[in-house]
């Protein structure tokens, strides 16, 4: 039976482990027999030894006893004393020499790291890789805090921290990455990124629960490779890491494009095929893509191509004149309609003072911007309802009370109107176009809409107003005297004091005034009364002829001079807003292309027409545009409330053609997108072509310069390719679409329609066209060759 | 379970843990998620392991099961780190601290896969040999056959013929009896140096008459014997500094991965 505490393993390497010191001797083999100490002290040294080391027997316990080969080495006759040998130096065992080794490489170890620890600059010890170029600077700051702690919040801290790398790597790369901060893939918001993942089938995310993950930078940004290592370079098996659909290259398997790269929304309606054929064909010049389409300079010089040069540079040679002839005349912002006599003289009505000149029949056009003035007046509600497409009063054929009906109320609501403004200037512009606006957003106005209305009246002379109505009407209406403001203001009281002064009618029934009367302050008033210079003054004593000081009987309609009068324009050469007393009009001229003043009242029409096409895609009822009164009602009823504007402007669909002269909107298309208030507002720069800001990082990118340094690209027939299918040209477009409107080519239905013609003027590119060049051993086709990632919601939409 | 089997099997178990934690980095670096964590943890489970062999050795709890199954379990789990190791470490390694660790794996890796093919190897040669001596007997063998060397050459010397072989002894032979080998021959034994001594001996036999040489075939007889432990030492010393070499460098290789897991929680940001 085996002693089970008997050691089984015969191949023990150490069967005499306590040995831990041997005999100097024994690589002679004249061990002794009693050898060193623990200590590794000779045994011949030791006071306690009482035989000689030279009488060395064999004691291992063998059966050989003296025939063994190493005893008879040791008891041969030859051996040599001590003395010849020399002092014995005890040798440490073998697997003893192995532990200490051991036991000193970990002490060495361990001293050189604390060492290395201790060393003031121990991060370059311990830094696993140096810094890419762009972060190398870090490590060389002096404080601790700025060089690893910078992106490593707990690096030397004691307490572990609660903010997280990700955090601080955002809190640098805030500026060009800002919704890097929401750490959502492509940082696109959740909302959007659900939704973009349920449209595009193709790229769905892998689950729903990666979708909603969060991602970190360093899933992707791997540091301390080096120096010359691409931090942003991204392997296209990451991009596979949540796409669900792989593919092997871009020439196989890739998606096909659609639209790229005609998906931007283009702001300056040019047909460029019409261009090529029509207008440079017939001048013999060579249409030229680089002329319009150079590469960027400045802050645009990133490999792109400006999308359009000035209108200087491009347009002006052709388009400028046409301007300018287009408004030489100005813009009859207001213009008083023609009633009949009897009207005038029927002092129910309140015409008595109708400038006679206007008294020749029911007649007259009221354009959008006088609408636009007269819809803030709620009795004008009914009125305006009631006029034709195009505005035109003689076209109310079907009833001629109708007619006379709807030229009464206009007449009535434009005399209150002139003497608002008289009273209260551009306050009373602004206050009724707010008022219009407002009613139609159903909201308060952003500043940056009351900005537009601020622009829109920018200019206009208050004292214009009020020669306006001295002139034309010379006293104000009895009915707007003797009630508050309809809009419910207050003028101020210098202005009270002004219209007083320039309101004749007042004057002349005010003579039981007693106030006026009894006031000793206007009849004992030496200042007054001795006054030699309101006695001999001659601009007093031309009073009644004076359209400034406004108001005398002859002042009707005519205005004598004994200057020779500026008609027309002529008041304004160089643009600005004039009065046009034969036409009884207020005009503006305005200052050739790019006029500031047009451009704000384009962008409050565009504004309004957009609202006004957003309600009635939401409205349930298909609108007719012919037919405004049922249009009117319809999107009433759809509404659930009665809105003044409803049915006074909006909805009213007139054959009108451009809503402000210079065709400014043919080219420029305002109201774009499916969200028109902010197209419309949020740019500034819509007035130019879309260009992208600096910090839009759009998916999809592209750089042209070494594209075009090919021969074969060189010409950009290549990728941008005219749509042969396309049958018809822009100028249709505009002809089919202008005049549907109230705003003309500022709707949205001529933005839209535009926008689609646009969108099909060239043939969408091909990724074949692309693959032909990226392949594999060619030009890259990872991803990011031509994919952003940290794209964005402003990146997102931009590709949209 | 045979030997072959058994290794067999091991080597299956060893691919088949290999793969497998291929295809976890590769689904991890799928999902973007951080391969580097998990072969680390993976490498540090493994390192571990292999120190189970050196608490079985300390200790004579035969209840551990043999040593030698110990030894087969560390060879295996050995190359398991080893590849591991690879996935684990990116290419080039950056960093002083990263490369002296690394260096000091790839350096307790590759002597130990050394002592695994010299631990079969070494055996078998020194069987070949024939006469089977440790390491710490050697020397005394090697002393005393110096020692009967040096009284053959001076008996040879009182014979008239025998001036010859002494001399030759005087002068090739005594360097290579009371020297050791150089440190080449230890790293690579050979027997060039044998056979170049037994050829000159050979050449001496027509200056000798027949107690000359039988002197002479005495001391050739020496120089096999000489040469043959140093065949053996070389071998057995060679083995031993290996693994000493290997096992000093564990320790060493365990304290740098203790700190190098420490720096990877502190500074980590991938985690977070």
């Amino acid at each position: 039976m085996s002693n089970p505490r008997q050691p089984k393993d015969v191949t023990a390497p150490r069967p005499n482990a306590q040995t831990k010191w041997v005999c100097g001797y024994a690589k002679l083999g004249l061990a002794c027999a009693e050898g060193p100490d623990e200590k590794g002290n000779c045994c011949q040294l030791r006071k306690d030894r009482s035989r000689p080391a030279n009488n060395a027997v064999c004691h291992q316990e063998c059966s050989c006893k003296d025939s063994c080969e190493l005893a008879k080495l040791r008891y041969q006759p030859m051996l040599p004393s001590h003395t010849e040998l020399g002092p014995c130096v005890p040798q440490r065992a073998s697997w003893f020499s192995r532990q200490m080794l051991t036991l000193n490489f970990g002490i060495l170890t361990a001293g050189i790291l604390l060492l290395s620890m201790s060393l003031p600059q121990h991060e370059v010890i311990f830094v696993p890789g140096g810094l890419t170029k762009d972060h190398a600077q870090i490590l060389s700051n002096h404080l601790v805090a700025d060089r690893c702690s910078l992106c490593h919040p707990n690096s030397h801290s004691n307490q572990v921290s609660s903010g997280i790398q990700d955090d601080l790597c955002i809190a640098c790369h805030q500026r060009h990455l800002p919704d890097a901060s929401l750490r959502s893939p492509h940082d696109i918001p959740h909302e959007q990124l659900v939704k973009l993942t349920a449209k595009a089938n193709p790229f769905a995310m892998l689950n729903g629960k990666q979708t909603l993950s969060q991602t970190s930078c360093a899933m992707c940004h791997i540091e301390h490779r080096g120096a010359s290592f691409d931090l942003k370079a991204v392997s296209n098996t990451s991009c596979q890491a949540c796409h669900q659909r792989r593919f092997e290259s871009l020439a196989e398997g890739h998606p096909a494009f659609e639209g790229y790269p005609y998906r931007t929304q283009r702001r300056i309606a040019f047909d460029h095929a019409a261009h090529e054929q029509k207008h440079f064909g017939t001048k013999n010049e060579t249409f030229e893509c680089g002329r319009c389409h150079v590469e960027g300079t400045g802050l645009q010089k990133r490999g792109s191509i400006i999308r359009t040069v000035n209108f200087e540079q491009a347009c002006s040679s052709c388009h400028e004149q046409a301007i300018d002839a287009a408004t030489i005349n100005g813009w009859a912002v207001l213009q008083l309609p023609s009633i009949e006599a009897a009207d005038s003289q029927n002092s129910q009505l309140g015409l008595t003072h109708w400038p006679t000149s206007a008294q020749f029949g029911y007649d007259g056009q009221i354009d959008v911007p006088l609408r636009l003035l007269l819809a803030a007046d709620p009795e004008m509600r009914e009125v305006l309802a009631q006029l034709p497409h195009n505005g035109q009063l003689q076209q109310i054929t079907a009833d001629a009370d109708r007619r006379g009906l709807v030229a009464r109320g206009l007449a009535r609501g434009m005399r209150k109107l002139i003497h608002e403004f008289a009273v209260d200037g551009q306050a009373a512009w602004q206050r009724r176009l707010i008022s219009t606006a407002s009613q139609r957003f159903g909201r308060e106005l952003t500043t940056s809409e009351l900005k537009l209305v601020d622009a829109m009246v920018q200019g206009v002379p208050p004292d214009l107003f009020r020669q306006m109505e001295a002139s034309w009407f010379g006293s104000a209406p009895t009915s707007v005297t003797q009630q508050a403001n309809p809009l419910g203001t207050q003028a101020s009281p210098l202005l009270m004091v002004s219209q007083s002064n320039n309101d004749e009618a007042l004057l002349s029934d005010s003579s039981d005034d007693s106030l006026l009367t009894d006031d000793s302050l206007l009849t004992d008033d030496s200042l007054l009364t001795d006054d030699s210079l309101l006695k001999n003054d001659a601009l007093s004593s031309d009073a009644g002829n004076d359209s400034l000081l406004g108001g005398s009987a002859n002042a009707r309609g005519s205005i004598e001079s004994p200057l020779t009068p500026l008609r027309g324009s002529q008041h304004v050469a160089a643009g600005g807003w004039y009065l046009d007393n034969e036409l009884l009009a207020l005009r503006y001229k305005p200052r050739g292309h790019a006029d500031p003043t047009l451009a704000a009242w384009a962008e409050f029409i565009a504004l309004l027409d957009a609202t006004t096409t957003a309600r009635s895609v939401t409205s349930t009822e298909p609108i007719e545009p012919t037919e405004s009164a049922e249009a009117a009602e319809a999107i009433e009823s759809a509404d659930g409330e009665q809105s003044p504007l409803v049915t006074s402007v909006e909805l009213t669909r007139l054959t009108h053609g451009d809503a402000i002269p210079g065709s400014c909107t043919q080219c420029h298309l305002l109201a774009t997108g499916n969200s028109p208030l902010e197209s419309t507002l949020d740019s500034s720069s819509h007035w130019t072509s879309l260009t992208r800001a600096s910090n839009i990082r759009p998916f999809t990118k592209f750089d042209h310069t070494p594209h075009l340094t090919l021969p074969a690209l060189s010409d950009c027939r290549y990728c941008h390719q005219f749509n042969d299918q396309q049958s018809t040209s822009l100028q249709a477009v505009l002809a089919a679409n202008k005049d549907n409107t109230l705003a003309g080519s500022a709707s949205q239905q001529w933005t839209e329609a535009a926008c689609q013609f646009l969108g099909n003027e060239f043939i969408d590119m091909r990724v074949e066209q692309c693959s032909a060049c990226h392949q594999a051993g060619g030009a890259s086709e990872g991803c990011t060759a031509c994919h952003n990632y940290h794209v964005g919601a402003s990146g997102m939409n931009w590709s949209k | 379970m045979d030997i072959r089997t058994r290794r067999t099997l091991s080597l299956t178990i060893t691919l088949f843990a290999v793969g497998l934690a291929a295809l976890g980095v590769q689904w991890t670096r799928d999902r973007l998620g951080d391969a580097s964590t998990l072969t680390g943890w993976t490498l540090l489970v493994s390192t571990a392991g292999l120190f189970l062999l050196s608490a079985r050795k300390s200790s004579v709890n035969s209840d551990w099961g043999r040593v030698s199954a110990w030894l087969q379990v560390h060879t295996y789990m050995g190359t398991f780190a080893s590849l591991v190791f690879l996935m684990h470490i990116g290419w080039p390694v950056r960093g002083l601290f990263e490369l002296c660790l690394a260096s000091c794996f790839a350096t307790v890796a590759l002597s130990g896969i050394a002592l695994s093919i010299m631990n079969r190897r070494t055996p078998l040669k020194l069987a070949a040999v024939g006469v089977d001596r440790s390491v710490e007997q050697i020397p005394a063998f090697r002393a005393a056959v110096a020692r009967d060397a040096h009284a053959l050459a001076l008996q040879s010397a009182e014979f008239g013929e025998g001036a010859t072989l002494a001399e030759h002894y005087q002068q090739r032979l005594l360097p290579f009896f009371q020297s050791q080998r150089s440190w080449l021959y230890r790293l690579i034994p050979n027997g060039i140096q044998r056979r170049r001594l037994l050829r000159e001996l050979n050449d001496l036999e027509r200056y000798l008459a027949d107690q000359g040489n039988a002197s002479r075939v005495a001391l050739a007889s020496m120089v096999v014997t000489k040469d043959d432990l140093d065949y053996q030492y070389a071998l057995q010393t060679r083995l031993r500094t290996l693994y000493a070499l290997h096992a000093a460098l564990t320790w060493s290789l365990a304290l740098m991965i203790g700190v190098h897991v420490v720096l990877v929680y502190r500074f980590q940001g991938a985690l977070q």
